[in-house]
């Protein structure tokens, strides 16, 4: 099927208008994360994996090699969430691993607490790796992406220097510790691969239902916001450093637990062991395993450690490939080219596919089934009956359709609303003396303005007066000097997302919606109510959670049904027009339930109809008591809707008043249609 | 004094080797706005194409060439490389995310150094330079001309790179080509023969660092890695993307790692660079990447 957005506009006019929006869908839209089965994946994997191995591999060099993909996956799924979700640029995942072995061996040698056991060491693991991750996530905190990365490989340098050089904490003799207790359970000691696999499985098994809740909690949308667009994330209320420093440390303790676990099943460790060879390995298996699911770290892992096993002439019972190979003179077995053979790999997969292993796999199961993309539904839901009644693909059209045409609001009601609520005159944000100062350009001035109560004033300007730069100031996005209040309480400026706290929330001039993440998720992240966000709840508190988070869905679903896109609630927003857009980022807005809303040139690129539709919007919110400032180009648009307006000129208010008023000042005629040169001469 | 002198004379080196190791990444960045974290890897095998040119067979076993015309024609057999890497692992992936960009450099990284593990196994070999063994006596310190030598041409690498930058036609395309690909392109700025050009410079100049970087130690696969860790150390120190500032960078971490590691903490010196590059992106993260981040919203 290929994009039915194109093709939108003809069939509107002919559709019945009082098709009700979700009339296809039996029962209201979520995140789509929340459709699916994955704590039944996960069973069925964990149950797979150890059949197969009691079954179905012998000898020990088999079974520590299944031992290594789960260690490996262990430290990969730390790594998904660190880079991966959040994507934060990081070479530090081994040295984590290193730093959760190193003390853990450490806890256990010197017996801290009177305690010697495996359990308590890694607890301390886990403790040290999180206080070490966090303080430097903490310091890195403003730091762009090659900072970031150049800060970890440097934080690596010190680490491993550290733990070659303190031979007091590590214990080592030469370059290698040794004598690290095995671990035990219920007294019986863990020393054989055998054994190990147990633990490791379900360390695994602890990992990916750690990723499961935080999927199925705001965390994961939120760091995906961060991720790709952190100032918008951060105006719509997201608190972004917290979601950064909370995904690092989280990512950067799994590898701190991987690691413990490694060093006290091996019974020894070496610093080279977690060196930028594992770095790398750990960059290659994220990566060609697909980097947008829990599943890719597995899969990579299994790629990483199995293939060039079976490269060597097999492995698991699978007979390889063996021969040789003559290169600069020597003989190499294909295993020895497995660096090489990985690093080209990653190449190859940056360009001819992104998304990793995990993403082929999708795109050969929607082949398969027909799919122009992957549904959530699987066959193995459908056998069980689990999977929600959906519409047949051939619903689709007309879903897209409805979203389209769905319910302009109704524009008498909001219409009357606005006219019964008139502007009070008292200011509800009062700015004063805003500047902005782009290194020798005053792009805004010593700008003062007013919003009062329940007005829409409108903000006028020639391209480059410094409409959006203005909004932009008072959102926190440039820095800026001067003050600024709403409802009284003083705001600090250059902070992104602290006016949101007070219940503004903008628009922007090309709409900021996010790639990927579902419109329904879109309109999540700007929610008011930001109660149990973060991932303790996530983790400890299911119930609580997915309860409130289901309200959450509800009012994100009335803010899209108000806007017309309820139809398209579960698609990434990606596939939405431009048009569309805009309406996603005003349904966002109208979800965050704001007193003032800054909207920068909200009608741009909108058709006469379009335009229509979103004034009876901002009528509608006009009636339920929204004050607005309206930066915009159309001066039929702003005449139609402002009680004022006010005029910017390079930066310097000229005007401000009743539209009618203002367009009749010279200076406003000025400024847009030039100085008529021989008339101020003759006066 | 002497001791003093000493340690501030390995200090200046070590400056010098973190600024030559920095220029070559720093003028990709220049140019293209992506760090290519294979870099080090370039680096050493600048330093095993010497080695294999100069040795006793030489290469093909055509017999060993001289020092100076060895080092001559690696850094030419680099400047190739360079050229050809851009070719395969930058060229196909012009305007995609920098994430993208620099994971293949990281993969680039990983065939480099595979290939050169194969090519010449693991076991640290060592490169002869015209100088090896002569010291220069200063105050009382022995100062190896090793060092000398790194020292001079760090400055007149750095210079040469500055005026090229400032003064010259290439220098004003490849600063266009930065500052806005499509916009160079449109007012006719060769910008796909400019990034070959700038790859191949840069590769070339990690040859040279490997070159004069080798006969300091043994050679073996990590020398490179090393290296530009520290160089990243002295760009972030600088204020990353300023050439001249790379050799403040430098300096200022020489002097850190040995006048503060020579007389406190000994044997933790090595680590010193890198604590000051946190603090430093901890308590100053602006530099080009400040003005790199405001978006047009």
């Amino acid at each position: 099927m290929s994009t039915p957005w194109t093709t939108l506009e003809k069939p509107r006019a002919a559709l019945p208008a009082e098709v009700s929006p979700d009339s296809s869908r039996g029962e209201r839209p979520r995140p789509p994360v929340m459709r699916g089965q994955p704590y039944l994946w996960l069973a069925l994997f964990l149950l797979g994996v150890a059949l197969f191995r009691q079954f179905g591999v012998s000898g020990f060099g088999d079974a520590d090699l299944i031992n290594t993909w789960l260690y490996f996956s262990v430290i990969v799924v730390g790594f998904y969430l660190v880079f991966g979700v959040s994507g934060q640029f990081a070479f530090s995942q081994a040295v984590f691993a290193a730093i959760g072995a190193y003390t853990s061996a450490w806890a256990t040698r010197v017996a801290l607490f009177g305690v010697d056991s495996f359990w308590m060491g890694v607890v301390v693991g886990i403790v040290i790796t999180a206080v070490i991750a966090a303080a430097f996530g903490f310091l890195m905190r403003r730091a762009s992406h090659f900072y970031f990365a150049i800060g970890t490989l440097g934080l690596s340098e010190i680490v491993l220097e550290v733990l070659r050089k303190w031979t007091d904490f590590s214990g080592a003799s030469g370059d290698t510790t040794v004598g690290i207790r095995h671990i035990s359970l219920f007294g019986y000691p863990l020393d054989n691969p055998y054994r190990i696999f147990w633990v490791w499985l379900g360390a695994l098994a602890l990992m990916l239902l750690l990723t499961i809740f935080l999927a199925r909690s705001p965390v994961l949308r939120e760091a995906i916001a961060t991720r790709d667009q952190d100032v918008v994330a951060a105006t719509l209320g997201v608190a972004i450093l917290r979601s950064r420093i909370t995904m690092f440390v989280l990512g950067s303790t799994i590898a701190g637990v991987g690691g413990a676990i490694f060093a006290h099943t091996k019974g020894f460790a070496t610093a080279d062991s977690f060196g930028i060879d594992l770095g790398l390995g750990i960059f290659v298996m994220l990566i060609l395993g697909g980097l947008d699911s829990r599943w890719g770290p597995i899969v990579g892992a299994a790629f990483y450690v199995f293939v060039p096993q079976w490269l060597q002439g097999g492995v698991l019972g699978i007979p390889g490939i063996d021969f040789t190979v003559n290169v600069f003179g020597q003989e190499h077995r294909l295993g020895d080219f497995r660096d090489i053979f990985f690093g080209s790999l990653l190449v190859i997969a940056m360009i001819a596919f992104p998304e990793g292993l995990v993403g082929i796999g999708r795109r050969v199961r929607s082949l398969l089934l027909g799919r122009a993309h992957p549904a959530q539904r699987t066959w193995l839901s459908d056998l069980f009956g689990l999977t929600p009644k959906k519409q047949p693909a051939a619903d689709e059209g007309a879903r897209v359709r409805e979203a389209t045409v769905a319910s302009p609001p109704p524009v008498g009601a909001g219409a009357i609303d606005g006219a019964t609520r008139a502007p009070s005159g008292t200011p509800v944000l009062e700015a004063h003396d805003i500047k902005v100062q782009f290194g020798g350009v005053r792009a805004v001035d010593g700008v003062s303005l007013s919003v009062l109560e329940n007005e829409i004033l409108g903000l006028v300007g020639p391209n480059g007066s410094g409409k959006t730069t203005f909004l932009n100031a008072l959102t926190g996005v440039v820095p800026a000097s001067g003050s600024l209040r709403v409802r009284g309480s003083r705001v600090r400026l250059a902070r992104a997302g602290r006016v949101r706290a007070l219940a503004v929330v903008r628009t922007y001039q090309t709409p900021q919606t996010y790639d990927h993440l579902a419109c329904i998720e879109d309109v999540l992240l700007s929610t008011a109510d930001r109660s149990l966000t973060g991932i303790t709840p996530a983790c400890l508190g299911r119930l609580a959670v997915v309860r409130r988070d289901r309200a959450r869905w509800e009012a994100a679903a009335r803010a899209l049904e108000r806007v017309g896109l309820i139809g398209l609630a579960e698609e990434p927003a990606a596939r939405l027009s431009y048009g569309q857009r805009r309406l996603l980022e005003l349904a966002r807005a109208i979800n965050a339930q704001p007193q003032i809303l800054l909207l920068d040139e909200p009608s741009a690129g909108l058709d006469s109809s379009e335009t229509d539709q979103l004034v009876a919007h901002l009528r509608r919110l006009q009636g339920e008591g929204v004050s607005m400032l309206l930066v915009d180009h159309k001066l039929d648009f702003i005449t139609s809707l402002c009680d004022r307006v006010a005029v910017l000129e390079l930066g310097r208010l000229v005007a401000v008043g009743p539209a009618a008023t203002v367009f009749e000042d010279h200076r406003v005629v000025d400024a847009y249609l030039g100085v008529d040169e021989e008339a101020t001469s003759r006066a | 004094m002497s001791n003093f002198v000493a340690l501030l004379a390995s200090g200046l080196a070590v400056g010098a080797i973190a600024a030559l190791a920095a220029v070559g990444f720093l003028l990709i960045y220049k140019a293209t706005g992506v760090v290519n974290f294979a870099q080090g890897e370039l680096i050493t095998l600048g330093a095993y194409i010497a080695i294999w040119l100069t040795q006793k067979d030489g290469a093909f076993g055509l017999g060993a060439l001289g020092l100076v015309p060895g080092y001559v024609v690696t850094i030419l057999i680099m400047f190739v490389i360079g050229m050809g890497l851009e070719r395969v692992a930058y060229a196909p992936l012009r305007g995609r995310s920098i994430h993208v960009i620099v994971i293949t450099t990281l993969g680039a990284a990983v065939v480099l150094r595979a290939f050169i593990g194969l090519w010449q196994g693991t076991t640290p070999q060592y490169l002869d330079s015209p100088v090896r063994g002569d010291v220069l006596k200063i105050a009382g310190a022995n100062i190896s001309y090793q060092r000398v030598l790194i020292v001079v041409v760090s400055a007149i690498v750095v210079i040469s790179t500055i005026l090229l930058f400032q003064f010259t036609q290439f220098g004003r395309q490849l600063r266009a080509t930065a500052a806005d690909r499509d916009t160079a392109k449109l007012c006719g700025v060769p910008v796909n023969w400019l990034s070959m050009l700038a790859f191949g410079l840069s590769a070339a100049l990690a040859g040279l660092a490997g070159i004069l970087l080798a006969p300091l130690g043994s050679v073996d696969l990590t020398l490179g890695f090393n290296f530009m860790i520290l160089g990243f150390a002295a760009a972030v120190l600088g204020g990353f993307g300023s050439i001249g500032g790379v050799v403040v960078g430098g300096v200022a971490i020489g002097l850190v790692q040995h006048l503060f590691g020579g007389y406190v903490l000994r044997d933790y010196n090595a680590i010193f660079p890198f604590v000051l590059m946190i603090l430093v992106i901890a308590l100053r993260p602006q530099g080009v990447f400040a003005r790199a981040a405001v978006r047009r919203l």
